[in-house]
């Protein structure tokens, strides 16, 4: 689907594991090309599936009402509202992701990519690091904010340019 | 906002949050935009890497490989969670479709019970068996039931430790329920339903005393001999079931290719059975036709790879400048070369040389900013297997490019898309609405500057219920600079040997199912 990164990137943040956000784009993939006819104005296609997704995201943890890490329906909906006139940027923070990831030293942009590829346990990839899982989580979430400092600034450099 | 803040929203987006803390992360995201905001950036983020990182470029990569490719779905924090997932359902078997298929069974191994146990000592002394310290099989799939062990049956790490296969050595295993798959080491699969009961006696020979077999002997040049009660089953290139009651009547169902059946009282002619044609033998010889039935035996994993055609790129490969079609390649202009720019094919003697991003036959260049080629694939053949969502495609290629300078495109992204309709329809439609595909998998690289070494990059899809065609497509980008006059648009950047794969995951008899 079009725009299929960016709208990941937006039930990622309404998911609470990238396993739900396949399950739920699968749903999302088949209904837009179900009800595909409805859409007016194709140039709405990354709004109107925002707002089939948001739906199936309701749908989804509705099945999962159990779940005690829910943040609750009415701020699921609040970040799920906001998160579509987002979609234009974090399209463009995808595009940038990986030339900041070049920029990271070789190691750590190698560290990056083994720990998010889940072949192999945290613990595992801690021990052979030499860094307890402790630090290695603390190593990761300094690398991914900086990665984060990295597309902001460049989306922001490429809109002034 | 604190580090405290920032901490609990990665905590949330990683799965870590302790579970006291969730009101405090409620009340935050309540009061503060700033914090939602954030909690988005840093999902797009993660979304991202684990995009790039499933995505699996494998840079300098002279010589293939293949490699584990763990896809989209699985997030550190919840690889075994994801191992751990039911079967059950659509949404089930998505989800273990998106694990690659052998960390996936390994990781059932552990859950589903398979009663496994040691019949028969006929082959002597156990311990002074040199015999059965050789592996003949490796269950590669289970689904049903509790693994037990009592026959010599062998644990090995695989190469990353985070899993186990069984080996399987010669000797008898019975199965109580559910089904397994049967790697064996002479190139043969056997997808066994239990209750069963079989004897491994090499890598290429098994003896089923009764239950239900489905044989997919893959190459036709080794043979797979299935002994049964009514005689010796020796397949012909050939994908066959065979159901042995426990009165020894044996029924041999041929999908594909050939069989030929031995009967055990050698006075008795053998007989040959053909594809879709079925027969019932009696021990004593009395043989019946029957109507073949697919749905009575357990299906094996099936892996196809001659869908995508000419995909060498070898001298003589035809590309259409226009529109794709099955078995057809089309796109932009592009070449087929061989030794261009001192850069040689990665196989064969031919590759794919990017030209232009315009489809005139002039190859002027064009508006758009990529030169692109696709290939329609017809995957109607599948649709019951599609439907119960055990069918993904995986796409693999291999690119080259000169040095070039500071002004050299360096892009090139590969894409798997899934269409509902046939592939005339889609292609109509994807004129009119390029947004149309059912779902779509892509993975992009940024090649380097090394022309001595081909980079290699793959993705996988899964295909929706409903599916009945997909596009595989190659482009090169002009990412670097996008050329709007009559010079060649690219430098020399070249594609050669794509990989498809067409892979059905195993599943159990209709009989299993009713059972259920």
């Amino acid at each position: 689907m079009l725009h299929d990164r960016a709208i990941r990137a937006y039930l990622r943040a309404l998911l609470p594991t990238a396993n739900d956000v396949d399950e739920v784009m699968q749903e999302v993939s088949v209904i837009a090309w179900r009800k595909f006819g409805e859409l007016d104005e194709p140039d709405n296609f990354r709004q109107w599936v925002c707002v089939i997704s948001r739906y199936e995201v309701l749908m989804h943890r509705r099945q999962k009402a159990r779940d005690r890490m829910r943040l609750g329906e009415e701020l699921e909906l609040l970040i799920a509202d906001e998160g579509i006139h987002e979609l234009v940027v974090r399209e463009r923070q995808l595009e940038f992701l990986e030339r900041c990831l070049e920029q990271l030293p070789p190691d750590r942009k190698q560290l990056v990519l083994r720990v998010y590829a889940a072949e192999e346990p945290m613990k595992t990839i801690a021990e052979q690091i030499g860094r307890t899982p402790e630090t290695l989580y603390k190593l990761m979430s300094r690398l991914r904010r900086s990665l984060l400092e990295c597309v902001e600034r460049s989306v922001a450099e490429a809109g002034q340019s | 906002m604190t580090e405290p803040e920032i901490t609990l929203l990665e905590q949330y987006i990683d799965g870590t949050l302790p579970e006291g803390d969730i009101v405090q992360l409620r009340e935050l995201l309540k009061e503060s935009s700033v914090a939602r905001a954030m909690l988005r950036s840093l999902a797009t983020v993660d979304f991202g890497l684990q995009d790039i990182a499933s995505c699996n470029t494998v840079s300098d990569m002279p010589v293939s490989g293949e490699g584990t490719n763990s896809p989209n779905s699985v997030h550190p924090q919840w690889t075994q969670a994801a191992a751990n997932s039911s079967l059950a359902g659509w949404k089930g078997v998505a989800l273990i479709m998106t694990s690659i298929a052998s960390v996936a069974a390994v990781g059932l191994l552990g859950l589903l019970a398979v009663e496994w146990w040691s019949g028969d000592e006929s082959a002597g002394d156990r311990d002074s068996l040199t015999a059965s310290e050789v592996r003949l099989a490796e269950v590669r799939y289970s689904h049903g039931a509790t693994l037990q062990v009592q026959q010599p049956m062998n644990e090995e790490h695989d190469q990353d430790g985070a899993s186990y296969r069984m080996r399987l050595s010669r000797g008898t295993y019975s199965l109580g329920n559910g089904f397994v798959e049967l790697d064996f080491f002479g190139g043969a699969v056997l997808a066994v339903e239990g209750p069963a009961e079989i004897e491994l006696i090499s890598q290429r020979e098994a003896r089923l005393f009764y239950g239900r077999v489905t044989v997919e002997a893959g190459d036709a040049q080794i043979s797979f001999l299935l002994h049964t009660p009514v005689g010796e089953v020796l397949d012909i290139g050939t994908r066959y079931g065979v159901y042995v009651r426990e009165d020894g009547v044996t029924e041999t169902h041929v999908f594909e290719g050939l069989v030929d059946i031995q009967p055990t009282e050698s006075r008795k002619a053998a007989r040959r059975i053909r594809a879709e044609t079925a027969i019932k033998l009696t021990t004593s010889g009395v043989a019946e036709a029957l109507t073949v039935s697919e749905s009575a035996f357990p299906q094996p994993t099936r892996r196809i790879a001659n869908l995508l055609l000419n995909s060498d790129f070898e001298p003589g490969t035809e590309l259409q400048v226009g529109e794709a079609e099955v078995g057809r390649w089309g796109g932009d202009v592009c070449r087929v070369v061989g030794e261009h720019h001192g850069i040689r094919p990665f196989s064969g003697d031919g590759m794919l040389l990017f030209q232009s991003t315009g489809r005139g036959r002039d190859g002027r260049a064009s508006a758009t900013a990529a030169s692109q080629l696709s290939q329609w694939i017809d995957v109607t053949p599948f649709r019951s297997a599609i439907a119960e969502g055990r069918v993904r495609v995986k796409l693999r290629a291999r690119f080259n490019r000169v040095t070039g300078d500071e002004k050299t495109d360096s892009q090139f992204t590969i894409n798997l898309e899934s269409f509902g309709v046939p592939p005339e329809e889609a292609r109509r439609l994807l004129k009119s609405h390029p947004q149309i595909p059912r779902s779509r998998a892509s993975c992009t690289l940024l090649s380097d500057s090394k022309p001595e070494s081909w980079e290699d990059i793959k993705t996988s899809l899964a295909l929706p219920p409903g599916t009945q065609c997909l596009q595989a497509e190659v482009l090169a980008f002009e990412n670097v600079l996008n050329d709007q006059d009559d010079v060649s648009e690219f430098d020399g950047h070249f594609a050669d040997h794509l990989q498809f794969e067409l892979i059905v995951e195993p599943a159990g008899s209709e009989v299993s199912m009713n059972l259920q």
